[in-house]
């Protein structure tokens, strides 16, 4: 059943590049991600219940992938719907060719191919062979309008990951390499034998392996101080794309290095890499917070958003014990909801007022009332205002921090989330209010997009009260893989 | 044979030529004859596997050895040359660090590299010196990076990063599974090709292959 | 007898000169002058007048004879047919490398003294050359003298038992760019031409004329060839016998002989292949060959070997 999962996208991305009709295309992405999301759920459902093997043990699913494909494949239905719409626009106006569409719509479902690899890998070589596919597809998104910006960022994005990544693969040969010394013979790559092993492997050796993973990894997830190709990309993107980056690449990358962290933690204590990722986490935020404060342009912003996001991610990870990584588990999916939600009203907003200034754009309630109200909601979920869903996971992880008594951690936190807060208020208020400073006269709101984002908006706000019961299995099965309880 | 190999010391020389070749880098401001000291370093690093591989008779590291040949060794190397004819610069002359320097600095960092890998925790392989040598190859590659102006000569510069991993990877393990290598290869190759279809892009729009140029977007 | 191994040198230098401008020529598809032709030159040299500017001081005077002394005395203490000189206790290669710069550095003061522009040039580039070529040479020679575990030339060329291993290729080919930035040739300087705006050996030696000319190509042949006895010393010993007995010596001469007409051979062939570079091209080389000395002892330290 994989290997059909695997397929779809990639069959999808051929028919896509193949066909030369606007229509078909379209319909054939939709079709895709469809047949995509009914045929993983069982698949989904299955791994919950019991670790799952393909292809002679190299792809697995256990909860923690299962999740992770649960994201991905959610993210990828509501980002091909999205395109539909947000790509025609832009044809209708010309700023894109058909032939442009077509290239768009493959490289879109390559893209969702790589990442569903990346969440089934079990063997470090693979997941690495897949996160390197991830970069160079992606970075043909990137710079897919060919302008001089776009070019810019995709180099940027392409080189920065790239040589990132070169570390990561340096510290899978060290890790094969003490895999080696372990048995005494052949070393190995399939995590889940290392993670058995674990316990043998030559800390020191380990610790050294994470730390060039972390680099490698961390490049690609978007952590301080290695994150200055995020911002560039994910604002240079086409919107669908930018969601994409944002909700699940990233993480795909840093579900690499708690991948990791997991065989450390057996090798050498939990503390090492935990610290490492409190470290980098709360810099992450830190970095965010003042970029996000000077930022003028939305699509930025919202990047650099995703630093901070991260930064909470890796920030829940590094405090450990159940409710850390709980709240970084749930904070992993609803930052891919809100950024999604966010990139997409905002996507609304540059086809209507053709700028990704700030104070170019004003009044965005008046003129496309359901996009800038949602716009304004997920801004103030994103800020980790209550009652939204990401108020509940940085609560969580907050609670993780007072219980551990990591009180550094915890000022910190505040401090940041605060100031973060009054910058998004400020900027996304300037945005929703006012007096429109565009001609009245324009198309006005598009059903289906606003069908969708409603959709999403009231799942968003349900997720803030309330944690189902098909979530927290998956949360919990996830818990147990990371802890190893 | 093999005694000849062990007496004449043909693994030294030929890990000492990759480092040598990743130094010189530094010293050339023709990039046909950067993408000609890359083509020979992929060739050594080709030769050594081979080896390597029939000093200890593990017949599946020909079929390593054969790859790195094909693909970093000729398919890569006439990959550049096209894209360089293409961009019609011949030449990367002002490198942010003069070539002088650029090589004394080099030079140090090898020796930084090696003292610091001195007791290292490293103690299997075929050869410890080879893992330092890699090790120093690949901080020499980014160090190119850094240095270079050109879009081209970075590719080069992360290709020898790349050599450098290949060597560092093989010295530690001997070699992963082949079929682990076969999909990393096959990711670099197409990473080359994608950052060689930039060039030409940067080439068109910014009407220059200098990165300095590249100042668009900041922030 | 092996109190006159130092006679070879300078009887002989001029000939590995012959030698040299001849296998050049062979190469560039000329005649050339014949192999004895330096030989000719000198005795013409010491047979004319000299022609002295008036504004010179004693400097000027004595500068002929001490670079001739210094360099008959780095000659003494070199080993070139055996390794059991009288002197060979002081043969020690930081000592001999200082007795070249004192060579120099009289040279580099006579040519100011004239005067002239082409003198003053000739110093000064001379001066920094100088400056990157010497801690190359003692970087590549340093190698060698750790194996050793001496920097005493005899010990280096007796213990020189590793003969074949990456870090003496390393320090070889730096120690032979060292002796083309030393022997004042191309691509470092061009010994052929008096062109101004590129002669640096020939721009100090611009003033003198007659018998004082006469010393100081001699000993510039001379220290040529104690050169390139220094590279076969310490990287190519094979075949110096610490014997002092005639028959041994005979067969070690026969052996130098042979290295000294490669070397020279090797030296024209470097000539005739590469162009003259540019003086503000120069740190780029000589600082390529530093790296490969660097790197050489590096490796050595390394591997061990």
């Amino acid at each position: 059943m994989i290997g059909v999962l695997l397929l779809i996208p990639v069959v999808t991305a051929l028919l896509c590049s193949f066909f030369r009709n606007r229509k078909t295309i379209e319909v054939i992405n939709v079709i895709g991600v469809i047949a995509l999301t009914a045929v993983s759920v069982p698949q989904i459902t299955g791994a919950l219940s019991a670790q799952e093997y393909f292809m002679g043990g190299v792809l697995f699913m256990d909860a923690l992938s299962a999740y992770i494909m649960a994201i991905v494949v959610f993210i990828a239905l509501v980002a091909a719907i999205y395109s539909v719409d947000y790509m025609g626009q832009e044809y209708k106006e010309g700023a894109v060719t058909l032939k442009g569409l077509r290239y768009y719509y493959a490289l879109f479902h390559l893209f969702i191919f790589t990442m569903l690899l990346v969440s089934v890998s079990n063997n470090l070589a693979v997941f690495w062979i897949a996160i390197e596919g991830t970069t160079l597809v992606s970075a043909l998104l990137v710079g897919f309008y060919k302008n001089r910006q776009s070019i810019e960022a995709a180099w940027k994005y392409i080189i920065l990951c790239t040589v990132g990544i070169t570390f990561a693969l340096l510290g899978i040969f060290i890790t094969y390499y003490a895999s080696a010394g372990a048995t005494g013979g052949k070393g190995t790559l399939n995590w889940t034998e290392l993670r058995e092993m674990s316990h043998r492997l030559n800390p020191s050796t380990m610790k050294l392996a994470f730390i060039l993973i972390l680099i490698g990894y961390g490049t690609k997830a978007g952590l301080a101080p290695v994150h200055n190709w995020l911002p560039d990309a994910h604002s240079q993107a086409p919107t669908p794309i930018s969601a994409l980056l944002s909700s699940i690449l990233l993480k795909c990358a840093f579900i690499g290095i708690v991948r990791f962290a997991i065989i450390l933690n057996g090798s050498a204590g939990s503390s090492y890499a935990g610290n490492l990722l409190l470290i980098f986490g709360l810099l992450s935020m830190g970095i965010a917070t003042a970029f996000i404060l000077l930022q003028n342009n939305y699509k930025r912003l919202l990047a650099y958003h995703s630093i901070e996001h991260i930064g909470i991610i890796a920030t829940g990870m590094g405090l450990g014990g159940p409710l850390g990584i709980y709240g970084s588990l749930l904070h992993i999916l609803n930052h891919a909801i809100v950024k999604a939600l966010l990139f997409f009203t905002t996507g609304q907003v540059r086809l209507r007022y053709f700028s990704t200034k700030i104070d170019k754009v004003r009044g965005v309630i008046t003129l496309l009332p359901v996009s800038g109200a949602v716009m304004l909601l997920a801004a103030l979920a994103i800020a980790g205002t209550p009652p939204f869903n990401i108020f509940l996971s940085e609560f969580i992880i907050l609670k993780a921090a007072a219980e551990g008594g990591s009180w550094v951690t915890f000022t910190l936190f505040l401090v940041f989330a605060t100031i973060i807060f009054g910058g998004v208020l400020h900027h996304f208020g300037g945005m929703a209010f006012g007096e429109p400073n565009v001609s009245h006269e324009m198309k006005g709101e598009r059903k289906l997009v606003s069908i969708l984002i409603v959709v999403m908006a009231t799942g968003m706000l349900l997720l803030g009260v309330y944690v189902p019961s098909f979530l927290e299995l998956m949360l919990s099965g996830s818990l147990k893989v990371i802890t190893g309880g | 044979m093999k005694n000849w190999i062990q007496a004449f010391s043909v693994i030294d020389f030929i890990s000492v030529g990759i480092l040598l070749t990743a130094v010189s880098m530094n010293a050339l401001k023709r990039l046909e004859s950067c993408v000609k000291v890359y083509t020979l370093n992929s060739w050594l690093l080709a030769s050594l596997i081979a080896i390597v591989s029939f000093m200890i008779g593990e017949a599946h590291l020909y079929v390593a050895a054969a790859l790195t040949l094909t693909t970093k060794g000729v398919l890569l190397p006439v990959f550049l040359k096209r894209i360089v004819r293409q961009m019609k610069v011949t030449r990367d002359d002002e490198p942010y660090i003069n070539n002088a320097l650029s090589l004394t600095i080099s030079g140090v960092l090898v020796a930084v590299v090696y003292v610091s890998l001195g007791e290292g925790i490293f103690v299997s392989g075929f050869s410890r010196n080879v893992l330092q040598i890699s090790i120093a190859v690949i901080v020499i590659g980014l160090f190119t990076m850094i240095t270079r102006r050109k879009a081209i000569t970075q590719v080069i510069g992360l290709l020898f990063m790349e050599n450098g991993l290949f060597l560092a990877g093989f010295s530690l393990t001997f070699g992963m599974p082949l079929i682990i290598e076969l999909g990393v290869l096959f990711d670099m190759l197409m990473g080359v090709i994608i950052l060689g279809i930039f060039v030409v892009q940067i080439k068109r729009s910014f009407l220059s292959t200098d990165l300095d140029k590249l100042t668009t977007l900041r922030g | 007898m092996e109190y006159l191994q130092f006679i070879v040198i300078i009887i002989f230098s001029p000939l590995i000169q012959g030698i040299i401008k001849k296998v050049k020529a062979a190469m560039q598809g000329r005649v050339g002058p014949g192999v004895f032709q330096p030989y000719y030159d000198l005795v013409r040299l010491l047979k004319k007048e000299m022609v002295i500017s008036g504004v010179t001081s004693w400097v000027f005077r004595a500068t002929p004879f001490i670079v001739f002394a210094s360099t008959v005395a780095a000659a003494m203490i070199i080993p070139v047919i055996t390794t059991r000189s009288p002197f060979s206790a002081m043969g020690d290669v930081i000592a001999l490398i200082y007795i070249f710069a004192l060579g120099r550095f009289f040279m580099a003061l006579a040519g100011l003294d004239a005067g002239t522009a082409f003198g003053g040039e000739g110093s000064s580039r001379e001066m920094a050359v100088a400056m990157l070529v010497e801690p190359m040479m003692m970087l590549s020679i340093f190698t060698a003298a750790i194996a050793a575990g001496s920097t005493n030339i005899a010990v280096i060329a007796e213990k020189q038992d590793i003969f074949y291993s990456p870090s003496h290729v390393l320090a070889l080919s730096a120690f032979i760019v060292a002796v083309v930035a030393e022997t004042g040739r191309i691509p470092v300087d061009n010994p052929d031409t008096h062109l101004e705006l590129t002669m640096i050996h020939e721009g100090m030696l611009l003033e003198y004329s007659g018998r004082y000319l006469a010393l100081m190509e001699w000993a510039h042949f001379m220290k040529q060839m104690l050169l390139f006895t220094l590279a076969v010393d310490i990287f190519f010993p094979l075949g110096i016998p610490a014997a002092t007995g005639l028959p041994g010596l005979a067969a070690s001469f026969g052996i130098y002989s042979l290295k000294m007409v490669l070397m020279a051979v090797l030296m024209a062939a470097i000539e005739s292949s590469r162009a003259k570079l540019r003086f503000f091209q120069l740190p780029s080389l000589l600082g390529g060959a530093f790296v490969l000395a660097l790197l050489s002892l590096l490796t050595y330290i390394m591997m061990g070997k």
